[in-house]
């Protein structure tokens, strides 16, 4: 917030030397940048284990599959 | 015979509903609020509209429990109850967590409706949204209140609840693609075989209580 003052700002009840909160440098200069850095590498790195991850999940599935089939058509002896 | 003939109603109509809801809301938060904080996006902020978008989603966001509870009661007590109890089976299938997160579910401790991991996202999902509430309600009505350095505090905690929202939604993405999970979202129905493997205890409730095979019969052919 940019305030302008025609006269000296403690007249108008503001500080005379304002200067922004600690925790307000903290925000822009590391939780910001690391927020976007580490969303960046989790997307990455659950993009890459997704597509293996997948695969071992397909292939139970077809193995459950042709148990299930071989089960249903198994006549007895 | 086919081994996915069979399918099971997994959720219905109205908490399909209020999933698109949250979903919405929360893409539209993340997008607006990516605007108004990060500088490579900071040239769409112009003229305001992202403030005013931003807070069209905070009100949509806030209201997804309300609608919950409106849509389906019976489904709101049982996501919130269920979020936060756990049972042996549980804390088993959370120990062989990396297993599952791998793809393979067949060796798992058999769960409930929900399995140990989406109750744990869920709890997580409600405390953290809780965060992402109080302190953007804060920074939006108590500015004057709570001074520029209790803004800043707010911005700070606002968005490191965003960034664990915005993890937590990664990893449901991510267990969406690999389980093939997206038609419990669309359809409302998942593959009985699936529900059976992921889902063994629930399964075993619904053929107890003879709801499989009411759900069977009106699942779409």
């Amino acid at each position: 917030m940019l305030v302008v003052t025609p006269d000296d700002p403690e007249l108008f009840a503001l500080p005379a030397d304002p200067k922004p909160p600690i925790v307000a440098g903290v925000w822009q200069q590391a939780v910001q940048p690391l927020s976007v850095g580490v969303v960046a590498a989790t997307a990455l790195a659950a993009g890459v284990a997704a597509l293996v991850a997948r695969r071992n999940h397909l292939a139970e599935v077809r193995q459950l599959e042709a148990a299930a089939t071989e089960e249903t058509s198994y006549e007895g002896p | 015979m086919k081994a996915h003939e069979h399918e099971i109603l997994r959720y219905r109509r109205n908490q399909r509903f209020v999933h698109a809801l949250l979903a919405s809301s929360f893409l539209l938060l993340l997008l607006t609020g990516l605007v108004l904080l990060w500088g490579p996006l900071s040239f769409l902020a112009a003229g305001g509209n992202s403030r005013w978008l931003h807070r069209v989603g905070a009100v949509a966001f806030m209201a997804v429990p309300i609608a919950y509870v409106v849509a389906d009661r019976r489904g709101a007590k049982e996501l919130l109850f269920d979020s936060f109890k756990y049972d042996n089976d549980d804390w088993e299938w959370i120990k062989h967590v990396f297993r599952y997160t791998m793809g393979h579910a067949k060796e798992m401790p058999p769960q409930g409706r929900l399995n140990a991991g989406q109750k744990l996202h869920h709890a997580a999902v409600i405390l953290v949204s809780a965060a992402i509430v109080l302190t953007g309600l804060a920074m939006w009505f108590l500015k004057p209140t709570i001074g520029a350095e209790g803004t800043a505090w707010a911005a700070v905690i606002h968005d490191l609840a965003m960034l664990t929202l915005t993890l937590l939604l990664v990893g449901h993405l991510y267990f969406t693609f690999v389980y093939k999970a997206l038609s419990g979202m669309t359809s409302g129905y998942i593959p009985e075989e699936e529900a059976r493997l992921e889902h063994a205890k629930w399964v075993e409730e619904l053929e107890e209580d003879g709801a499989l095979t009411e759900e069977r019969s009106a699942a779409p052919s």
